[in-house]
């Protein structure tokens, strides 16, 4: 609350003086700015309606008859305009009966002034205003401050949330392995030394024991990409060269109405990634935009440099302030609400139907891209499509030694 | 044939190395823990080290480093699970840094560990 008592007085406050009389305009104007506001003068309702953008006052104090359009039209498009923003408009009007003055306020007024005007009533009326107005400023930035905490507090939550389900995967991954080991070993050593028991049947029943091992086994496999990243298999290849080979073989999974644009640009800086990790990331971007379209519409791979960067990660939430190499797949599909968003890099999350995915996807490209210290953002709109940028980190001075090393052969 | 120790704390893993490696006609011994693993290394001097690298009472790489310092021509084949019990580390490449011949990622098929253990004990 302390950073409030450092707002600017009261009196700093912005008054838009509308009147048709120049000297009763340049009077008021007078009498304000020497009780400290800063002033802006309007000689008619549509020169006041211009300088509210460029002004953006707290307050407005209007005469109620003027030529064109009057004081309560003004009020009126004012607060259509404002539309519950903070605007506190004080009428001018010797229209002081009782019918005038409840058609006033029901236009939209906050308080009146009646003429004459005499300076102590105007200062005491507007200062009663601008006491309203700076009270309204603390409960709007209280508000914001709040939201903000809030917002921060979640985004702290949610960054916990995928360390921890990071380091679970981890700890499942290598007890799998374990029991996985002793299953597949077994049956494999039974085929080998029980070979033509029960007419072949056992071999049979073996043989799905190890096919089944074997699916369980490349599951953990892309767990434990989740929760290391893998970050010991960096390597570091030209990707504008390993992309137009994994478009190739991407081509089959496509439909017959799907197309897939690409745009590669030229010199693109190094990355740490291995060829196995980038196909794997964007088979799985492209197969989700695939879904997403309903194997109808258009995928558009790009590669570029992108320069300062600053944005909050999607999956991990760090902020971030940098260069990266951007590698984006974009679809024209349903796009992913703003809840859901949240949730699409969690081990195990599908939108797909059960059976269909395994839902690691997305949580292997999380994976892959914070264990080469790399970052994703996401925009997405419903009914436009969804946009996936992959940010590699830049690795500064290394352009000598790739050129010695062109395909990042060890 | 050889004359080969086996340290896993797993005792299903524990029993189907040694039945691999029985069908393979070595002699096994084994261990079920780092410090039991180090005491039989030294009684019975076995040929090759196959070992578990996340264990109680004293891990894989600890007991590799310990061995190594007496015994510097030990021959050593690491298997993990890859990745600690309580996260995301992988004690295979520290196992090949520290002196491991050969590391085997948990599950392995029979057919990589006869390879790994021929390699191992030319």
């Amino acid at each position: 609350m302390e950073e409030l008592q450092e707002q600017p007085p009261a009196k700093n406050l912005r008054i838009l003086v509308v009147d048709d009389d120049p000297f009763i305009l340049q009077e008021i104007a007078l009498h304000l700015i020497g009780d400290g506001y800063l002033v802006e003068t309007a000689e008619s309702a549509a020169q006041a309606l211009k300088k509210m953008d460029v002004f953006h006052p707290e307050i407005v104090l209007t005469d109620w008859v003027m030529n064109g359009m009057d004081g309560l039209e003004l009020c009126q498009v004012l607060r259509q305009r404002k539309n519950g923003q903070l605007l506190y408009i004080i009428l001018l009007t010797s229209h002081d009966a009782e019918d005038s003055l409840v058609k006033a306020f029901a236009a939209g007024v906050d308080d009146y002034i009646p003429k004459p005007l005499t300076p102590r009533i105007l200062l005491a009326r507007v200062q009663a205003g601008a006491r309203l107005v700076r009270l309204q400023i603390e409960v709007e930035q209280a508000r914001r401050e709040q939201a903000e905490n809030a917002r921060m507090a979640q985004q702290i939550q949610r960054a916990h949330k995928m360390q921890a389900i990071g380091k679970l995967t981890g700890g499942i991954a290598h007890n799998f392995n374990n029991h996985l080991a002793a299953i597949l070993g077994y049956a494999e050593l039974a085929r080998e030394m029980f070979a033509g028991v029960g007419d072949g049947q056992l071999d049979e029943f073996l043989e799905n024991i190890q096919q089944a091992g074997s699916e369980a086994r490349d599951l953990v496999v892309s767990l434990r990409s989740f929760s290391s990243g893998d970050s010991s298999s960096c390597k570091m290849p030209l990707i504008g060269v390993m992309l137009d080979d994994i478009v190739r073989m991407l081509q089959p999974v496509m439909t017959a109405s799907t197309v897939l644009k690409t745009n590669f640009g030229q010199e693109i800086p190094l990355v740490m990634v291995n060829q196995d990790q980038i196909y794997q990331m964007v088979m799985s971007l492209c197969i989700n935009a695939r879904e997403a379209m309903n194997g109808k519409g258009e995928i558009c791979l790009h590669l570029r440099h992108v320069r300062e960067v600053q944005a909050s990660c999607t999956s991990c939430h760090e902020w971030l302030n940098d260069d990266f190499v951007e590698l984006s797949v974009r679809d024209s599909g349903r796009g992913i609400d703003a809840e859901t968003l949240q949730r699409v890099f969690d081990p195990f999350f599908s939108n797909k139907e059960v059976g269909r995915s395994t839902g690691l996807g997305l949580s292997v490209v999380h994976g892959i891209m914070h264990g080469c210290g790399g970052h994703i953002l996401v925009d997405s709109e419903i009914g436009k499509g969804s946009h996936f940028h992959l940010l590699f980190p830049v690795i500064p001075l290394m352009a000598d030694n790739a050129e010695a090393n062109p395909a990042g052969v060890e | 044939m050889a004359k080969i120790l086996v340290v896993d704390d797993d005792v299903q893993i524990r029993g189907l190395l040694v039945k691999m490696l029985s069908v393979e006609q070595h002699e096994v011994i084994e261990a079920e823990n780092g410090a039991q693993g180090c005491k039989k290394y030294r009684e019975q001097r076995p040929d090759l080290l196959i070992t578990d690298l996340v264990m109680p009472e004293k891990n894989g790489i600890d007991m590799i480093l310990e061995l190594k310092k007496e015994f510097p021509s030990i021959r050593i084949v690491a298997i993990s699970g890859g990745g600690g019990i309580t996260g995301s580390f992988d004690y295979l490449p520290i196992a090949k840094l520290v002196g491991a011949l050969h590391i085997l990622q948990k599950p392995f098929s029979l057919q990589e560990l006869k390879s790994a253990v021929a390699e191992a004990l030319t």
